[in-house]
């Protein structure tokens, strides 16, 4: 709706501007002239008009319209403070003004909403997204929350930050400006503001449990996510949850608001209240599970697992929630289900989850790549930390035992070095074990009883199995391996070997070792046999020694 | 000894004589005398002594046992105090006379004797010399009428006067003529043979001062005369020369003699210098030096055989990690970690349990020692051993051959491999190659000057990368072969750079490897022939080595790690594990990588499903980014395993079919090798399970699958449970208390080994007896102290009382002078 004629003045800059201003925009004097001039006297205030239009301009260039946004900002700021944009539901002039202003003030709106969904099309640079995340809280707290109150009490303008985060993370812009924008709005913003992060987790989930809602439904009229495809959202999303590390512990720790410190009330606590931690513990939780609910990459879904334990569930409401998510992580197999094990041990240890059949899945996890895995050792650890009950059946812990030894047929040094010790102690909290090591009576025929394609750990016999594959370590390559190795065959006096300083070896920790070694007294020894050839030669026949068989140069 | 105190006092006094008759020698013999009393006053001290009942004290028992005797429960301290007090004065007294000449001692018998009648007296001292006459008969050298003394001999002037004993002293071969001169000498040595003869005689006894002094005496006069008697002689003989006439013309003809054959001095001196230069030539020269004999060829067999043995040992010793000259002792401790762990646990937490391994992740031992500048040519000898040395005449012995063709070429020793290789470029073909190398060692050997040692170390390093150097000419593998023999020649003299360098090359192809698996390299055969070289040169068996554990470390890593994308990978990964074999072939020990990568290559190398399910069911670890490839079954018939180092560079069609094959060949050797493994099942079965999967596609598989069946079937039937444990068990810790039975409390010990036993009563005896021994030392010093405080008070005193006495004396002369003066004063005064 346009309002012309009411001030000739108004109308009169409007077209001598207007012929520059699709070129060039105006200068930073210009605007701020204008803004004083709007300000002054509720004539001008069809200049509102105009600024909106160079924010609206893409070809305008940005730093005038970041100044005609800013002030626009104080012009609302400023006339929502004298009151001018509340409607005081009387028909007179002074209310078609509030009306036409709160659609100007909308219309502001949308044009920053749409500079951070990138529906205006052309927005792509990050300054100017971030501008417009800035002055959107602006509005979202100066303007909305303080002076457009409705009533006294205290009100939060949910409907703008809403609009917000949803703009943010169903954005079509390229992912590199809205990485900025996300960055942006987590440094200064959620970790700082402890309202903030509340509002945002609770909007958070209420947006996506929405979108997978409609997608579900279908026969949408416009495409859930706004068309941006899952996976980006999903990365946009967690990486958004992953990187706010804050969390108040206590309740006295809530102090930072970014709008102002809401009364507490009981009806309040119901809905949820920033300033309660059980309310932000439950919007965390809402998040996160919503946020999980996206489909995952392979590589987001190990960092989740990664920090499940230590940074997730601790600072959830009812971690059991989680449950179906790990559990499912956990079926997977392979280094998701290593990862999915830390947190699972943290729900039954903590919150009395049961877990069928969970050795029996435990030793599945015993595969080919358990060995090469990179998360070996956080792996190991656990595995001791389960297998570290005495009461468990031997046979159960024999068959483990059995399964480590001959995994580590084919493993790396560095796995032999963890699974040694952790076979020697296995050994000596269940001396029963033994015999598997040591049994010099057999009666008759002897022809080993274990099963390795058997998948249930009380099944496999392997506890009247023996564990040649040690004999084999013990002449490993290596030769701290290998003497490592022959504890085996001395005698068990050692109460227990101190895991952790065996579990993160690897090739290069190895290596290093070798390669800051100097020998004080003898050189290294020469060999002294020689060979006919070294490669094969045609020329020399056959009885010949030859040091590469099957190898020629050319 | 009954009765009450009094009754024993009695007693004693009576059995001294001091009691009852005493009026029974009233016959007249009166024991007034002084010594008398001095005697019963004696007596009288001493019982007076032996029943004083405060002389005993008793040490309370706290426990009195029944049966139980304790020494010194019960003493007399005042009395064996007095008793050592009077032996050590005794004995002071002695000491005090000692070296002190003079003084009479009344030695006469019965002197102090009153009891004795002057009658008795004299039978006393006639039974007393009678008695030592015949104690000492044997003694007195001077008694004539001793009959038996055979030994006796009579001297003159302290010689010997018998005669009997000079004929062997006799120099036999002397002409009897001249019996002057020979006297003289027989004489000379009598003398000294009797000298001997009594030192030696004498030496048994120690001899006093005085004796000592009358021996020199005698000795020195017995010489002067001895030397009379020669001066008197050779005058005598000097006037009888003279005597004969014809000595003077005897000197004249020396005279003359002389004067004719005198030449000129610079002449003869010239010739001299040239005839010691020749001499001294000789005497330098190698050839002048008489040579080993020639050794037979049984002989040369023999001590090469033994060679071999004595390097064989020593391999298998290094290779058991006998020996370990490693810095810090992680290894060598380990041996006895298992006895000598008592102490684990409880507070120490700085101790880790992987660190005792040489596991330890925290620390790397910064406390090495770099060693790496005592390459210097200035203690060559330092560690070259036998070997070495022998090595070293190995190289110089082609240079004494080719002395004679001096038509050689000269080359400047190599410095760097571009220098190596300019020179070997002018060659016509490779095959000249071992001779410029021979050449240049002989050019720079290390006898021939100063810094050679050095050169040729450099010359080592080039040579070895040199020979990483592929070369695809048709003769090249000969030639490597022989330059690889010459490299090995000279790494023994120069196995400290040759280490270092081959150090620092590990490190850069451990890096590239590392790049290579991250898709940024690709691997040179010159990469990996760095390991086939280090396996040719060093010894590959031992337990740990500086070069060879670090290079199967990279190797080994990169089997496990790299991922299999290409045939070149797969070509890289093959060629890494022959070298590893070839690294065991003699220790046999085992490397999880290898089987691991032939299970991923047998994996890989087909698409059938029953692979995959294999490789599922076996836990066999594919990665995802490895490629699946289908085998040319046509093409693989005709092909055997060989493969090329051309092929890391340009490969040759059907490569994967060629590798294929040549994995087969590895599984033998690996088979082969690791075959008396107890766990060879759990390595090889696998493996044939995936053949299986393959079918009959070659005949190759179809016999590699029969012999690895074979030998699992083998080691089924033979194999059995571990005994690892089967050491000495552990004895358990008894709580329960000891009883001795047949307990003696006075019993010390109850050890039943009897050696034990008498060393700890010898050791508590020699205890005991040492610190009596140094009590007795220090009661005496305190009473020689006590003593001769004594003494100097004493002295002290007479000098004061003397000078008082002087004094005094003066004064009552003085005195006495004056009161005469006085008088005479009085006198004269009164006169006037």
């Amino acid at each position: 709706m346009k309002r012309s004629g009411n001030d000739n003045s108004g109308a009169k800059t409007k077209k001598s501007k207007s012929s520059s201003t699709v070129e060039t925009g105006l200068s930073e004097s210009e605007i701020t002239a204008l803004q004083e001039s709007i300000l002054s006297s509720p004539k001008n205030y069809n200049e509102i008009a105009k600024l909106i239009d160079i924010v609206r301009d893409n070809s305008i260039k940005t730093s005038c319209r970041h100044s005609a946004s800013a002030a626009l900002l104080k012009i609302f700021g400023k006339l929502s403070k004298k009151g001018s944009l509340k409607k005081s539901g009387v028909v007179g002039a002074s209310e078609q003004v509030a009306i036409w202003l709160n659609q100007r003030f909308i219309q502001f709106k949308e044009l920053l909403l749409n500079n951070l969904s990138g529906a205006s099309g052309s927005t792509n640079s990050p300054s100017l997204a971030v501008s417009a995340l800035t002055i959107l809280l602006k509005v979202f707290s100066v303007v909305e929350h303080k002076y457009l109150t409705p009533s006294t009490e205290y009100y939060y303008p949910k409907q703008t930050y809403s609009d917000i985060i949803s703009s943010i993370v169903l954005s079509s812009l390229p992912s590199a400006v809205i990485d900025v924008v996300l960055e942006e709005f987590v440094k200064n913003y959620l970790m700082i503001y402890d309202d903030l992060r509340y509002y945002f987790y609770t909007e958070l989930a209420a947006i996506l449990s929405k979108e997978l809602e409609t997608e579900k439904k279908g026969g949408y009229d416009s495409p859930p996510f706004n068309g941006v495809p899952k996976t980006v959202v999903s990365r946009r999303v967690i990486s958004t949850l992953q990187s706010i590390s804050k969390f108040p512990k206590t309740d006295e720790e809530i102090e930072n608001f970014f709008l102002s410190k809401p009364q507490f009330s009981k009806s309040s606590l119901k809905s949820g209240t920033p300033l309660k931690l059980s309310s932000h513990k439950i919007a965390f939780q809402k998040a996160w599970l919503a946020g999980l609910r996206l489909p995952q990459s392979s590589s987001q879904y190990k960092e989740v697992l990664n920090i499940l334990h230590q940074r997730i569930i601790p600072n959830m409401q009812k971690p059991q929630l989680l449950m179906d998510f790990l559990t499912d992580s956990y079926n997977a197999g392979g280094p998701v289900a290593l990862l999915a094990l830390n947190g699972l041990f943290v729900l039954m240890q903590q919150y009395n989850l049961d877990y069928p059949n969970f050795f029996t899945k435990l030793y599945s996890l015993f595969d080919g790549s358990i060995m090469h895995a990179k998360h070996r050792s956080r792996f190991f650890r656990l595995v001791d930390l389960f297998l570290s009950s005495t009461h468990l059946p031997a046979t159960i812990c024999a068959s483990f035992i059995k399964k480590m030894a001959r995994l580590g047929l084919t493993a790396p040094p560095a796995a032999v070095v963890t699974i040694i010790p952790f076979i020697y102690n296995q050994l000596k909290r269940h001396p029963s074990c033994m015999k598997m090591i040591h049994r010099p009576e057999i009666d008759g025929e002897f022809s080993d009883p274990f099963d390795p394609t058997e998948s249930d750990p009380l099944l496999t016999n392997a506890f009247d199995s023996s564990l040649w594959e040690l004999e084999v370590l013990q002449t490993h390559y290596h030769p701290n391996v290998s003497t490592l190795a022959k504890i085996m065959s001395q005698p068990f006096r050692k109460p227990q070997y101190l895991l952790e300083d065996f579990l993160d070896h690897s090739y290069k920790t190895l290596f290093d070792a070798e390669k800051t070694r100097r020998v004080k007294a003898a050189l290294p020894a020469l060999e002294y046999e020689s060979f006919d050839s070294v490669f094969v030669n045609p020329e020399i026949n056959t009885g010949a020694s030859t040091y590469m068989v099957g190898w020629s140069f050319a | 000894m009954a009765g009450s105190q009094l009754k024993q006092l009695k007693a004693s006094l009576k059995a001294n004589g001091l009691l009852g008759q005493t009026n029974t020698g009233k016959k007249g013999k009166r024991p007034n005398s002084s010594h008398d009393r001095k005697d019963r006053d004696k007596a009288i001290q001493s019982i007076r002594e032996a029943f004083n009942p405060f002389d005993v004290k008793v040490t309370k028992q706290k426990v009195d046992v029944i049966g139980r005797t304790i020494q010194g429960a019960q003493g007399k301290p005042g009395i064996s105090k007095q008793v050592g007090e009077e032996n050590r004065r005794r004995a002071y007294e002695v000491m005090a006379k000692k070296n002190k000449a003079g003084g009479i001692i009344d030695r006469r018998f019965g002197e102090n004797d009153a009891n004795m009648t002057p009658e008795e007296k004299m039978l006393a001292r006639f039974t007393r010399e009678k008695l030592t006459g015949l104690a000492s008969r044997k003694e007195s050298l001077f008694n004539l009428e001793d009959d038996d003394g055979e030994d006796d001999t009579l001297t003159h002037y302290g010689q010997s006067l018998s005669l009997t004993d000079d004929f062997e002293q006799d120099d036999l071969g002397v002409d009897e003529d001249d019996e002057e001169t020979k006297e003289i000498i027989r004489k000379r040595r009598m003398m000294m043979v009797n000298g001997n003869e009594e030192e030696e005689g004498e030496s048994s006894a120690p001899k006093s001062k005085k004796e000592v002094m009358q021996e020199i005496i005698a000795k020195s006069k017995m010489y002067k005369y001895e030397r009379q008697q020669a001066k008197e002689e050779d005058l005598h003989i000097i006037d009888e020369l003279d005597a004969q006439e014809n000595l003077d013309e005897l000197l004249e003809d020396l005279n003359a003699y002389d004067r004719k054959h005198t030449v000129p001095k610079a002449e003869s001196a010239e010739r001299d210098e040239e005839y010691e230069q020749r001499v001294r030539e000789m005497a330098f020269d190698r050839r002048a030096q008489p040579t080993d004999r020639t050794k037979t060829e049984e002989e040369l067999a023999k001590e090469k055989a033994e060679k071999t043995r004595k390097l064989e040992q020593d391999r298998l010793a290094r290779m058991d990690g006998e020996i370990y000259n490693d810095d810090d002792d992680d290894i060598g401790h380990t041996s006895d970690s298992g006895s000598g762990e008592e102490d684990e646990g409880e507070g120490d937490e700085d101790v880790n349990d992987a660190a005792e391994f040489g596991l330890d992740v925290r620390n790397f031992s910064d406390d090495y020692v770099s060693d790496g500048d005592n390459i210097d040519g200035s203690d060559e000898g330092e560690f070259l051993d036998e070997d070495d040395e022998e090595a070293e005449s190995e190289l110089s012995q082609p240079s004494k051959r080719r002395k004679v063709s001096e038509s050689k070429p000269q080359y400047t020793c190599p410095e760097t491999i571009d220098d190596l290789e300019s020179i070997l470029n002018q060659q016509t073909s490779s095959s000249e190659y071992p001779k410029v190398i021979e050449r240049i060692l002989d050019l720079y050997h290390p006898s021939k000057a100063v810094g050679n040692k050095q050169k040729l170390g450099v010359f080592t390093t080039v040579l070895f990368e040199f020979l990483q150097k592929p070369n695809y000419t048709s003769n090249y593998p000969q030639v490597f072969t022989k330059m690889v023999e010459q490299l090995k020649t000279l790494t023994t003299s120069h196995v400290e750079v040759l280490t270092d360098f081959c150090r620092e090359q590990i490190l850069q192809v451990n890096e590239k490897l590392t790049a290579t698996r991250l898709g940024d390299s690709t691997v040179a055969p010159a990469d990996v022939l760095l390991f086939t070289l280090i396996g040719l040169v060093f010894s590959t068996s031992d337990h740990f080595h500086l070069v060879v554990t670090s290079a199967t470390l990279v190797l080994a890593q990169h089997l496990s790690q790299s991922p299999l994308r290409s045939a070149k990978d797969l070509l890289t990964n093959i060629f890494i594990c022959d070298t590893l074999l070839a690294y065991q072939r003699i220790s046999q020990r085992y490397i999880p990588e290898i089987p691991l990568f032939l299970q991923r290559l047998l994996t890989l190398s087909t698409s059938s499903e029953g692979a995959k399910d294999v490789a599922e069911t076996l836990d066999i670890f594919v990665e995802d980014s490895d490629f699946h490839f289908d085998l040319d079954i046509k093409a693989l018939k005709g092909l055997d395993g060989t493969l090329k180092l051309l092929d890391f560079v340009e490969p040759r069609d059907n490569l994967l079919e060629r590798i294929f094959l040549h994995s087969l060949d590895t599984i033998s050797t690996a088979s082969n090798l690791w075959r008396d493994k107890l766990a060879y099942i759990e390595i090889f079965g696998p493996i044939t399970k995936l053949l299986e999967v393959h079918g009959d596609i070659h005949p190759l598989v179809a016999s590699t699958r029969s012999k690895l069946e074979k030998l699992i079937a083998i080691s089924t039937k033979e194999r059995v449970p571990l005994t690892l444990q089967s050491h000495r068990p552990l004895p358990i810790q008894t709580f329960a208390p000891k009883f001795e039975e047949n307990y003696n409390v006075d019993k010390k010990s109850y050890d039943p080994d009897r050696e034990r036993n008498e060393g700890n009563k010898l050791r508590a005896e020699l205890k005991k007896e040492r610190k009596g021994a140094l009590r007795d030392l220090r009661r005496d010093n305190a009473f020689i102290a006590r003593e001769k405080i004594k003494t100097k008070r004493q002295t002290d005193k007479e000098y004061h009382e003397k000078l008082a006495r002087l004094e005094r004396t003066i004064q009552t002369e003085e005195g006495a002078e004056k009161n005469k003066y006085e008088r005479e004063k009085q006198a004269r005064k009164r006169k006037h």
